[in-house]
């Protein structure tokens, strides 16, 4: 695989494809960070409050550190933080690239309760720390090492899921596990559509093949998905859920590739 | 004599509101160092400990004094993670208005790490604290 470093000359269509992934990340991560805040209502007690807030000001970190490397690319990244700023509910797509899942009228539906928000840390999560891991080996060698630092942080948020599940329980008893397994079903749909479709068949997302050639996106769809699975089954296990069997992936929560063959 | 100019600051209402949240446990009141007691600060805190299954958790006051000094130290640490809160937002605030920037983001990491690692304290206080009012007779 041919690698890159800050500053070396990019092929024009690598640079392309580059910059359309890394807008992605860093414009989803900052959305993220803005619906975790607003799930601030939902946190029952203070230390979950202050972890919650916590979460909030790594999110907003994530995107910072994929910013300065975009602004490295040329690319006007104080216009896309102030958009996000200024519209928080309904950003302007032509000038940013969130993520449907991260989009508030997609998100917010998911959400009525603490439980919810402790879920998703723990069913959610797994999905995005195999999906952004990836990118620790791609061929972009700063935006690699920088999702070094970030999948750091992504399995701290693994952690709070677990602590934030048990503690429910802790609190709620039977009553509350029995309240949180009905919720796992939806989470897990967003989870398993979170790579695009499988990179096979008629269904196959056009875009791809060309990321996976330049080494920008180095796993296949099922591949993140086998690992999804795994990450999401022990954690389950540690809170004492079960998962559920036979959920279909919703494919509009996926991270962009049909959205850009469309464009 | 000229008019001052002075460019209007971009505000981030959606961080400010959802961390006036934090206003119940006493977050960015600016009074509260002055004129808050340990007692009113432990009544807005423990709920932390509040579990559905046990009795009420007793007022400040009631508790016994092994469990109020842990309590005392969990107070603080929140205090101190509401200090480095207000310093991360004021980072926000300066990317937000002055442009991105690798030492501004650098600089935001440090106080972030630095909120981080007192929230894991103020948690670990907080275990601290629920262990020894498990320990404790009921007041
Ligand atoms: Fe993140």
């Amino acid at each position: 695989m041919k690698t890159y470093d800050k500053g070396d000359v990019l092929p024009d269509d690598y640079r392309t494809a580059l910059i359309n992934l890394m807008c992605f990340q860093a414009d989803s991560e900052y959305a993220g960070g803005q619906r975790v805040a607003e799930n601030m209502q939902y946190a029952p007690r203070p230390e979950e409050a202050y972890r919650l807030s916590k979460k909030v000001m790594e999110e907003f970190g994530h995107a910072y550190y994929v910013w300065n490397l975009l602004a490295d690319l040329g690319i006007d990244v104080d216009a896309r933080l102030q958009e996000l700023v200024m519209h928080p509910d309904n950003p302007d797509k032509a000038k940013v690239n969130v993520i449907n899942g991260f989009r508030k009228q997609n998100w917010a539906p998911l959400f009525d309760h603490w439980h919810d928000v402790a879920l998703f840390s723990t069913v959610v999560t797994p999905a995005a720390v195999a999906f952004l891991g990836q990118y620790r080996e791609c061929s972009y060698l700063p935006w690699a090492k920088v999702n070094t630092r970030i999948h750091k942080e992504e399995m701290g948020h693994l952690a709070f899921g677990v602590w934030a599940s048990k503690r429910s329980m802790e609190f709620g008893g039977e009553a509350a596990r029995e309240d949180m397994q009905g919720r796992v079903a939806k989470f897990m749909r967003v989870g398993l559509g979170f790579y695009g479709r499988p990179s096979t068949g008629d269904k196959k997302s056009e875009m791809f093949d060309i990321y996976y050639e330049y080494g920008i996106k180095v796993k296949k769809p099922e591949e993140l998905q086998a690992e999804y699975l795994e990450l999401l089954e022990d954690r389950l296990g540690q809170v004492g859920l079960e998962m559920p069997q036979g959920i279909e992936p919703d494919y509009d929560m996926r991270v962009g590739y049909e959205l850009d063959a469309a464009e | 004599m000229r008019p001052v100019v002075t460019q209007e600051k971009i505000k981030n209402p959606l961080l400010e509101s959802n961390l006036d949240r934090l206003a119940r446990y006493g977050f960015r009141q600016a009074n509260v160092a002055e004129t808050d007691t340990a007692a009113t600060d432990w009544a807005r805190l423990k709920g932390d400990f509040a579990r559905a299954d046990e009795a009420a958790v007793p007022e400040f006051d009631q508790l016994p004094p092994a469990v109020q000094e842990a309590a005392l130290h969990y107070i603080a640490l929140k205090r101190e993670a509401d200090t480095l809160l207000s310093t991360c937002e004021t980072a926000h605030g300066e990317i937000l208005n002055q442009g991105l920037s690798v030492p501004r983001v650098e600089d935001y990491a440090v106080v972030r790490d630095a909120y981080e690692d007192k929230v894991e304290e103020f948690g670990a206080a907080r275990a601290a604290v629920a262990g020894l009012l498990d320990q404790s007779p009921a007041a």
